[in-house]
């Protein structure tokens, strides 16, 4: 019992993770970028699009192929993704515009884009698809509880949470990482020694939302076995708020997106009423509040959000 | 001697807006020699400094770089000409240690295929000579490595996992723990800096921070060094430590630009003086040719006899009083150590310092934006006689108890006025509150907006225009004019006449010269001395926080007020200036 | 010495301006809105296969204006959207990013349900309305107020922790819900009591009236009364305001209050006026439209009204022609969002000049050095300005 629920939680972190990381990216090169849950939803738009090009250039459904299937989808998802951060990064770095407005802006056109295709395509083998995805390792079932544990998910799982590794050792243990720091914490300074401040705002902004992208994808392939349903912005609010639960470090977001992922679903496995299931949804937003409050008494440095984030950066300015 | 040529900008020009930064400027700067740049404050030095380090990109005009044209778009660009800046306002980013500050922005040096798999081929044809023993006939033979077949292997391996080797190159430069900071200790240790590098920025003292952006720009291999006002920040003894630092890099063959407005400074460490003035170049010459009086006159335009006007006090009474307050500032540094003096009606009190040294915070201090950790402030009121303690109370309170003290602050668009808010309501933050009703009243500020358009002689197309699109000197008239619109009977003034022409100037020392006669105490801070000792009746001069002595501005000589600023010298008259 | 591969001038230079005529800015403005409308009527036609253009715009105003029961929806959603525009547009004034006008109005409706639950029936309906405003009012102040003393006190992130409260709220409305529904279906049907009255035999007449009248209050708020002005100089500079002695603090708190108390009307007037239910979607993401519309009228209470009135033609349009071409409800999203990013994106028009500097007179103008440097890439005086 408890091992399925921990099995399940592991899973579903991997929408928070997506989210997390790929907002965490962003915001360390000092953009908010609050139009996360609608590029989440656009990666998911887009998943579905090239799922459903590859369907149907096949002649027949039983010539799919697994693994083509689902790199496709996964290439027009990041696309997609990245599409939804280029519009943000041509608005907010190149013309300056405010970053929460245009952030909700891109929310409101990406909830909208992914109820359109999801609305429009066509979903006829969408289920095999999904089999694709969450195809986990064949020896899994040999290794018992510990297998399930660890080797009982799809493919986008385990990128979630390289990609997670991979974020954090590059933020805090290489060059490109300084740099985009300080580009989120000073940008005036990192202008100053030669880090081209609008580069590494695209280049983090882009690639987080093409990450973000895996979300929307990864919820509807592969969690909801490829029915389609549109609540992926949720999700993205809650991958912000992760954000802020990890202080801005995509190691801790692994636990958090954990931890996140067992307060959403332990309901489905407590012997509670509907009412108190509601409640104990609520807990995530209510320990990121708690989280945000503490670091901002407490106010140690480390902890504190980028010290420019939300503001854009023009170098003439005077 | 025959010097080459480091840099030579040709015509550079620069606008922001209407104002005029730099115009048709030229200027050379030779290997190996310090050059001062030198000019009063807003004379255009530190933005034609800035478009030689990439943070402005001139509107006209070329700059050439060991005599080729050369584009500077960004300060990545002018690194990769070997052009270093340390700021003014140094730009290091708090939560990180020196290090990372330092390591911040870092290309790796160039890896070029082309030219490593030439470089190979090269050495695998040299031939080599191999000495061999067992033939007694020929025991030193020639080989080269492409003379055998796996010799030729190798070297055609090698070539061919070159583009890996970058890589692994390029992943090892990228990665940070390993031995991080070597090579910026040895650059620190060469110059003899004491500092430990991996305390974070925000624990440093301003010494420390001016250190750390040094040894960047070292670090990063700056042929040319710009510093702006490196002094500025400093104590004596810090000041010096610098000049020898600077001397060894000119050893070295460095290039150094120094912005200042020091000319003691100037005659000491440069060797050759440019002199801008109002964004033009005025002259440019051999420091040993000149002396401090030909600089002053290049700099200023004419001879430093200002004819401010100056009455004698007359009923002067003790209006503020000022005793032994300590102020401690969010970082935990005393920025106002112990400070006494008296404020009297009718007389102009200057204030002297090297930027930096507490007299914002004083000024701030009495108008009640900071609260102090020790001492008292007390304001006679001359109306009522009564003795009113202003310490730990609100700039509202202050007003409530009916003690008229106007302030004008040094960031007059930032604290004095709301650039986006036009004339009228500027006018306005000083009495919006008057009244009983919930609503304002923009009758009487309009009355007041227009009065101070007339009388000072304001250039804007109306009263209702923002603030913010006025030029400096009336951006400057306005603030002034309404802090002495509500009848004040103290006033004080933070640099009022900074970054002013000379016109406005004078308009602001006529407007503090008539406060002076209807009886108000005046507090005037400022940095140009020869104003301070014209314009004002005594001059109390602060150092890091802590009076170190008040003047006569009829008697006072710049060098004796200048040596106060610095801290070498101290006047212990505390109680004589308390008692008179 | 390195060579830099960036011995280019670079292709355009960007310097910021601030005095573009009012009237070039709203040529602008209109530009966007146009080219916006065109965008999508572009978009349409690839999505249909090629429906013409004209049907497009056609279907669009028949859409809004179709009817004259279309035109009363236009005005109530604008009123809905405006009264949340309103309500978030003193904080935004502030500088103090409030992201959780959804919540807050969601509160508001709450407390309006609360009331009906308890009261409904027990007390006349008038009455029953007032009680409800005032509960409404007070869980939006509430809600509204709790991150105002958080930033105004430790200096908390308001835009995280403001949009951390809408979905504490979201869950604490379906909490309720599934109290008062104990089928677990959890869907309030409509509620019996505490409609608002009629006007001239039409529903959401108090509605548009109420707004209209919060519109002239707010502008006189804003424009005339001291707190307003105390609001705007704290939004414009802290420095000054600590400089002439407003307590800043008691000024976001006080703004937040405020705000929250305009939020709780907006939960009045969804609850009594036009839903009679409650959902977890009942402001369907309408506070963070309020933003947008906020912003884009430049928070003039009057601008406003119309920016609100203009979104809302956009997407009721949209849907008309959605549901003519078979598009899907979604199709409208897709089109406001459209809009959005054109008309945000034009401020950049007007705030930025763009120097374009024309590369053909290069060779001219720029006569080689004496050094016989013809590399040299004179810089050229007659760069033209490009305004939009």
């Amino acid at each position: 019992m408890f091992l399925s629920f921990l099995q399940s939680a592991i899973r579903f972190s991997a929408i928070f993770l997506f989210g997390s990381v790929g907002e965490t990216l962003t915001e360390k090169s000092g953009n908010l970028n609050l139009g996360i849950p609608g590029i989440m939803c656009m990666g998911g738009a887009g998943g579905l699009i090239g799922a459903a090009a590859y369907i149907k250039s096949l002649e027949n459904i039983s010539q799919m192929n697994g693994p083509s299937v689902v790199i496709i989808a996964m290439i027009t998802a990041m696309l997609f993704g990245g599409l939804g951060g280029l519009i943000y990064s041509v608005l907010t770095i190149s013309m300056r515009c405010n970053q929460n407005v245009t952030g909700l802006a891109l929310t409101t056109f990406g909830i909208g884009l992914l109820a359109f295709v999801g609305g429009t395509v066509d979903t006829t083998g969408f289920t095999t698809v999904a089999v694709y995805f969450t195809k986990s390792f064949p020896f899994e079932e040999k290794l018992g509880g510990f297998g399930e544990l660890f080797f009982s998910y799809g493919a986008l799982v385990y990128i979630a949470f390289i990609l997670a590794i991979i974020s954090a050792v590059v933020i805090k243990k290489t060059r490109v990482g300084l740099n985009l720091r300080a580009v989120g914490e000073n940008p005036a300074t990192a202008d100053a020694a030669g880090v081209s401040v609008t580069n590494y705002k695209y280049a983090a902004t882009m690639i987080g939302s093409m990450i973000a992208g895996f979300g929307g994808l990864f919820y509807i392939m592969d969690y909801l076995g490829g029915n389609i349903e549109y609540s992926v912005d949720v999700y993205g609010w809650m991958a912000v708020a992760l954000v802020i639960f990890t202080v801005w470090r995509p190691n801790w977001a692994i636990l958090g997106s954990i931890i996140f992922s067992m307060l959403y679903l332990a309901p489905n496995y407590l012997d509670v009423s509907f009412a108190q299931k509601e409640v104990i949804k609520m807990m995530p937003y209510l320990v990121t509040i708690v989280v945000l409050v503490i670091t901002s008494i407490v106010s140690k440095k480390e902890s504190q959000p980028p010290a420019s984030l939300g503001v854009t950066y023009f170098r003439e300015e005077r | 001697m025959a010097k080459s040529v480091a840099i030579q900008l040709k015509g550079i020009s620069k606008y922001f807006g209407e104002v005029v930064a730099n115009k048709n400027v030229d200027l050379t700067v030779y290997k190996g020699e310090i050059l001062s740049v030198l000019g009063e404050n807003g004379s255009g030095k530190t933005t034609l400094m800035n478009m030689l380090s990439g943070i402005y990109f001139p509107d006209e005009g070329q700059i050439f770089v060991d005599g080729a044209p050369v584009v500077i778009r960004s300060p990545r660009d002018a690194y990769q000409y070997g052009i270093g800046m340390v700021h003014q306002h140094f730009k290091l980013v708090d939560v990180f240690s020196a290090i990372d500050n330092v390591l911040l922005g870092e290309k790796a040096p160039e890896f070029a295929l082309k030219e490593k798999s030439a470089e190979l081929r090269e050495r695998a044809a040299k031939a080599t000579y191999v000495i061999d023993n067992d033939d007694t006939e020929a025991p030193v033979k020639t080989v080269r490595q492409t003379d055998t077949a796996f010799g030729r292997f190798r070297l055609n391996a090698r070539i061919a996992l070159l583009p890996l080797e970058k890589a692994l190159y390029k992943a090892r430069f990228n990665w940070l723990p390993r031995k991080r900071g070597q090579k910026i200790k040895e650059v620190a240790a060469k110059y003899g800096f004491e500092i430990d590098l991996n305390k974070k920025i925000y624990d440093m003292s301003v010494s420390e921070k001016q250190t750390v952006e040094i040894i960047k720009v070292l670090y990063r291999g700056a042929d040319i060094l710009i510093l702006d006002e490196p002094t500025a920040v400093l104590t004596p003894q810090e000041t010096q430590k610098l000049f020898d630092v600077i001397r060894n890099m000119r050893e070295d063959g460095k290039s150094i630009i120094i912005i200042t407005h020091k000319l003691n400074e100037v005659m000491e460490i440069s060797d050759r003086v440019a002199v801008l003035r109002k964004g033009e170049h005025v002259a440019t010459v051999n420091t040993a040719e000149t002396d401090i009086n030909e600089l002053t006159e290049m700099m200023v335009g004419r001879k430093t006899e200002l004819n401010i006007a100056r009455a004698l006090p007359e009923n002067e009474q003790d209006r503020l009083e000022v005793s032994n307050l300590t102020l401690v500032n969010h970082e935990n540094v005393k920025v106002l150590d112990n400070v006494s003096f008296t404020a009297h009606s009718g007389e102009i009190l200057g204030i002297a310092g090297i930027a930096g040294s507490g007299q914002r915070e004083l000024l701030e201090t009495i108008a009640g934006l900071n609260r102090p950790t020790s001492g008292t402030i007390s304001y006679n009121d001359p109306t009522t006689g009564k003795k009113e303690n202003l310490v730990r109370k609100t700039p509202a309170q202050i007003r409530e108890l009916g003690v008229r003290l106007s302030f004008v602050p040094e960031d007059r668009l930032g604290m004095g006025l709301v650039g986006n808010m036009d004339i009228i309501d500027n006018m306005m933050l000083r009495s919006y509150k008057r009244g009983k009703l919930p609503f304002l009243d923009r009758k009487n500020p309009k009355q007041l907006a227009e009065n101070i358009i007339r009388d000072l002689e304001v250039v804007t197309p109306s009263s209702h225009t923002p603030v913010r699109r006025l030029s400096g000197g009336n951006i400057q008239k306005v603030l002034v004019g309404r802090e002495i619109a509500s009848a004040p009977t103290v006033l004080m003034a933070a640099y009022p006449v900074r970054g002013l022409d000379i016109n406005s100037s004078y308009t602001i020392y006529n407007l503090l010269n008539t406060q002076k006669e209807r009886g108000v105490a005046v507090i005037y801070v400022g940095e140009d001395l020869d104003v301070l000792i014209e314009l004002c009746d005594r001059i109390m001069v602060i150092c890091a926080g802590r009076v170190t002595g008040i003047v006569d501005g009829r008697k006072a000589k710049k060098e004796d007020i200048g040596l106060l600023m610095t801290g070498s010298v101290e006047i212990k008259e505390k109680e004589g200036c308390a008692n008179d | 010495m390195i060579k830099a591969k960036s011995d280019r001038v670079p292709l355009f230079h960007i310097s910021k301006r601030d005095n573009v005529p009012k009237w070039q800015a709203w040529l602008i403005r209109g530009g966007a809105v146009v080219a916006a409308l065109l965008v999508s009527a572009v978009i349409s036609a690839i999505l249909t296969d090629g429906a013409s253009m004209g049907l497009f715009f056609k279907n669009l105003f028949l859409g809004v204006f179709g009817t004259p029961r279309r035109i009363l929806n236009l005005f109530q959603n604008t009123a809905i959207l405006l009264c949340i525009a309103l309500a978030v547009t003193p904080a935004f004034k502030m500088k103090f990013w409030n992201i959780g006008a959804e919540g807050q109005v969601l509160m508001g409706g709450l407390a309006c349900v609360v009331c009906i639950k308890y009261f409904g029936g027990k007390m006349p309906n008038e009455l029953l309305l007032v009680v409800m405003a005032a509960f409404s009012i007070a869980f939006s102040i509430v809600w509204a107020v709790i991150p105002a003393i958080f930033k105004a006190k430790w200096r908390t992130n308001e835009t995280l922790f403001t949009l951390m409260m809408n979905y504490v709220a979201m869950q604490i409305v379906a909490c309720c819900i599934f109290v008062w529904v104990p089928s677990g279906s959890g869907v309030l049907g409509v509620l019996k009591y505490g409609h608002m009255p009629q006007l001239g035999g039409q529903n959401y007449v108090i509605n548009i009236i109420v707004v209209a009248v919060l519109v002239v209050l707010m502008f006189i708020y804003f424009r005339f009364s001291k707190h307003g002005y105390e609001l705007s100089v704290v939004g414009e500079s802290e420095n000054t305001a600590k400089y002439i002695g407003i307590n800043v603090k008691k000024v976001i708190i006080r703004t937040m209050v405020l705000s929250g108390a305009l939020c709780g009307v907006a939960g009045l007037l969804l609850v009594a006026g036009t839903d009679h239910s409650l959902a977890t979607t009942t402001v369907g993401g309408r506070g963070f439209t309020a933003i947008l519309v906020a912003w884009l009228g430049q928070f003039s209470p009057f601008l406003m009204s119309f920016t609100s009135m203009l979104y809302v033609f956009i997407d009721q349009g949209a849907s008309e022609v959605a549901s003519v071409f078979n598009m899907g409800g979604s199709f409208p999203d897709i089109i406001t969002g459209i809009f959005f990013f054109l008309v945000i994106g034009c401020e950049f028009f007007i705030n930025y000049k763009i120097k374009f500097r024309s590369f053909k007179k290069k060779n001219e103008i720029s006569t080689p050095d004496a050094e016989g440097e013809d590399t040299a890439v004179g810089l050229d005086k007659n760069s033209e300005e490009v305004t939009a």
